[in-house]
């Protein structure tokens, strides 16, 4: 039952319709239904849905700081294109990155991160010199 | 200024891959009881490995914490999700973690140096003696070797035990079920099997792998002291999966080790492999289904707990000798609830393999150790799995024993009965007391053909049932001592000549003059 509200919901806004119509929506189904004990699951599972349906339609790019978009735009770009993503995304900042960038595209992740390569590196003279 | 840990890392630094390499990811949806559920790896395989990047949003110190990369194992593909367990801690695993697949089945890395070490089912050593060097990654999930690729059972693996290397002889390449309710002896007879095998010549020798599922710790760890006092861990490998670790590994240990079997077995080697218990292994598995939502069937089993083990047993083989003419001999272990047989697992792995050692709790507890009932106990491959000179001795003990048995209902009757079926009871009670043995005192097979022979030649007629370990014993010595060439030619041509035939029975009949107390109506010890 929770999973058919949720399907529904997230179909509606997928169409266009507009957040507060469908929630309101929403929640006069359920209370008809007597359903109102899902309503907060219902919600949490449209939101993380959506977040999901975001992440494939937009590419979002992370970046150690704002002054790496400058200097790793090019390398963006060619792995934007290798994801077969659309050229506009999302950048958001994370700097336990170090540098490089971290490029997510519908279920497909490039991550040319400095800190992925440190890791990398670490794990494999710990596992060699074990 | 150079040093041998700047220059490793330098040597690590250019071998590092930092193309940009697209890689499938999914995220973490729920998390619980081991069993994490994954949205997208849309192109993920059954039975790939996965990796937690548990080091999102973790700064690098923290990152480097974990030395090793967490993996999960998928085991479940559903329409919206995929199902995952996995193989460590879960507890680092949370919501919107990503996941990336690693395109490779589960596999263990193998290699010669594998022998003489305790392992976990992935491989990770746990006996302090430092990294395994892999020579190659053995999938765990392997399709059996078909029938054209098999030779026929004809070579015997002795386990040391007289009841069985006599009557329900054991082959390399056959699956013969161990089974008994607890505390039977069941790992002892495993046990002395492999302890037995040093007996062997090196270069035939069986390398053994003993696979502990859910075993104690603290019982695994007597094992391999005892293994190691033995000297049999030389050429034995443990895997050691305790109580309390995840079913997932529960689940995975008994195909590690019919891994590592085949990694040894396709070099054209003998292996014995023992799966200590296979009882709990179907519990973890059906732990491990249910927790994957798989609808459950009988005793709450999922529907394919026959295949679970008929799979993992069908790569036990005796390869043909274009394939190397190696072996896996597999030992599973079962354990019943007061005796049943009849129950859901036992009958699966009985109709499995190729022969069953019944081991009874009133047996044991009447001082008959090993408990088995050969009455019931049976070996398909049979004496095609003997020696000769085995063949030869091993006849008549069979046929007395079935006769006592008839008789024994009789027993409490014994003043009332005529001389020859009370012969044939002292007889079977000779025969009983002579096929006890000591745990952990495998004897070779050259010695067992020296006492059922002499037994069958009447060494023992006139001994109190009493004193029959006690003649064994001295007899052996005397053997040992005085005649030690019947040994040196049993061990190397294995058959019973007419010649061997006449100077064993010479040694009877000198050992009866030069003892004379242990015979007669005075004997005494």
């Amino acid at each position: 039952m929770r999973r058919y509200y949720t399907i529904a919901t997230l179909t509606l806004l997928q169409q266009g319709q507009d957040i507060s119509t469908v929630l309101t929506g929403l929640r006069q189904a359920m209370e008809r239904r007597g359903h109102m004990y899902l309503y907060g699951r219902v919600l949490k599972d449209v939101a993380r849905a959506w977040e999901r349906y975001e992440a494939k339609r937009i590419p979002t790019v992370q970046l150690a700081r704002e002054q790496d978009l400058t200097v790793l735009a090019d390398s963006i770009k060619r792995q934007l294109a290798a994801l077969k993503a659309p050229s506009e995304y999302r950048v958001t900042i994370a700097p336990e990155l170090i540098g490089g960038s971290v490029v997510r595209y519908d279920h497909h992740v490039i991550d040319t991160s400095y800190k992925d390569a440190l890791v990398r590196l670490y794990q494999n003279i710990a596992q060699t010199t074990t | 200024m150079s040093t041998p840990i700047i220059e490793r890392i330098k040597q690590e630094i250019a071998q590092l891959d930092v193309a940009a390499v697209s890689k499938e990811a999914g995220t973490v949806m729920s998390v619980g009881d081991g069993i994490v559920e994954i949205d997208g790896l849309n192109q993920a395989q059954l039975m790939e490995m996965v990796v937690f990047a548990a080091s999102d949003g973790a700064t690098l110190e923290e990152s480097l914490q974990a030395e090793k990369p967490l993996y999960g194992l998928i085991l479940n593909l559903e329409e919206e999700l995929v199902k995952v367990v996995v193989l460590g801690e879960a507890d680092v695993v949370t919501e919107g973690m990503t996941v990336y697949r690693t395109e490779q089945l589960l596999s263990i890395p193998v290699s010669d140096d594998i022998i003489g070490r305790v392992v976990d089912p992935l491989g990770q050593p746990l006996d302090a003696k430092g990294e395994i060097a892999a020579d190659k990654h053995m999938a765990l999930e392997r399709v059996a070797y078909g029938v054209m690729d098999r030779s026929s059972v004809n070579e015997p693996v002795h386990t040391g035990i007289k009841a069985i290397d006599s009557m329900i002889p054991i082959g390399r390449g056959q699956r013969e079920l161990i089974i008994g309710d607890r505390q039977t002896g069941k790992t002892t007879i495993a046990i002395d099997t492999i302890i037995n095998q040093r007996y062997e010549p090196a270069e035939k020798r069986p390398l053994c792998i003993y696979v502990a599922i859910g075993q104690k710790r603290s019982k695994t760890a007597n094992l391999v002291a005892t293994l190691e006092e033995a000297g049999a861990m030389e050429y034995t490998t443990v895997i050691s999966t305790s109580a309390s670790e995840a079913s997932s590994i529960l689940f995975l240990a008994p195909f590690a080790g019919a891994a590592i079997g085949e990694y040894f077995m396709e070099q054209g080697k003998d292996v014995l492999v023992v799966f200590d218990d296979l009882s709990k292994h179907a519990n973890a598995y059906r732990q491990m289904s249910l927790l994957l939502r798989r609808p459950p069937g009988r005793e709450a089993y999922p529907g394919d707990i026959f295949y679970l083990h008929s799979r993992l047993l069908e790569r036990s083989a005796k390869l043909s000798k274009d394939l190397g003419g190696g072996s896996i001999t597999a030992l599973p272990i079962i354990e019943t609830q007061e005796g049943d047989v009849s129950a859901y697992i036992p009958t699966n792995v009985i109709s499995i393999t190729d022969g069953q050692i019944f081991l009874e709790t009133d047996l044991f507890n009447k001082g008959i150790r090993p408990a088995l009932n050969v009455g019931i106990s049976v070996s398909r491959v049979g004496s095609s799995a003997q020696t000769k000179a085995m063949k030869k001795v091993s006849g008549k003990i069979r046929l007395e024993l079935a006769q006592f048995r008839e008789l024994e209902a009789f027993m409490q009757f014994a003043s009332d009965l005529d001389d020859e079926t009370k012969a044939r009871i002292e007889s079977g009670r000779t025969y009983v007391e002579l096929l006890k043995q000591n745990q952990n005192d495998p004897m070779p097979f050259y010695k067992q053909v020296v006492v059922l022979y002499a037994a069958n030649q009447g060494l023992f007629n006139g001994a109190a049932v009493e004193l029959v370990k006690q003649v064994e014993m001295s007899y052996l010595e005397y053997i040992e001592r005085d005649q030690s060439p019947i040994l040196t030619e049993l061990e190397e041509t294995r058959q019973i000549s007419d010649e061997l035939a006449g100077k064993m029975d010479a040694a009877i009949t000198a050992f009866r003059e030069a003892h004379p107390q242990y015979f007669g109506q005075n004997a005494t010890a």
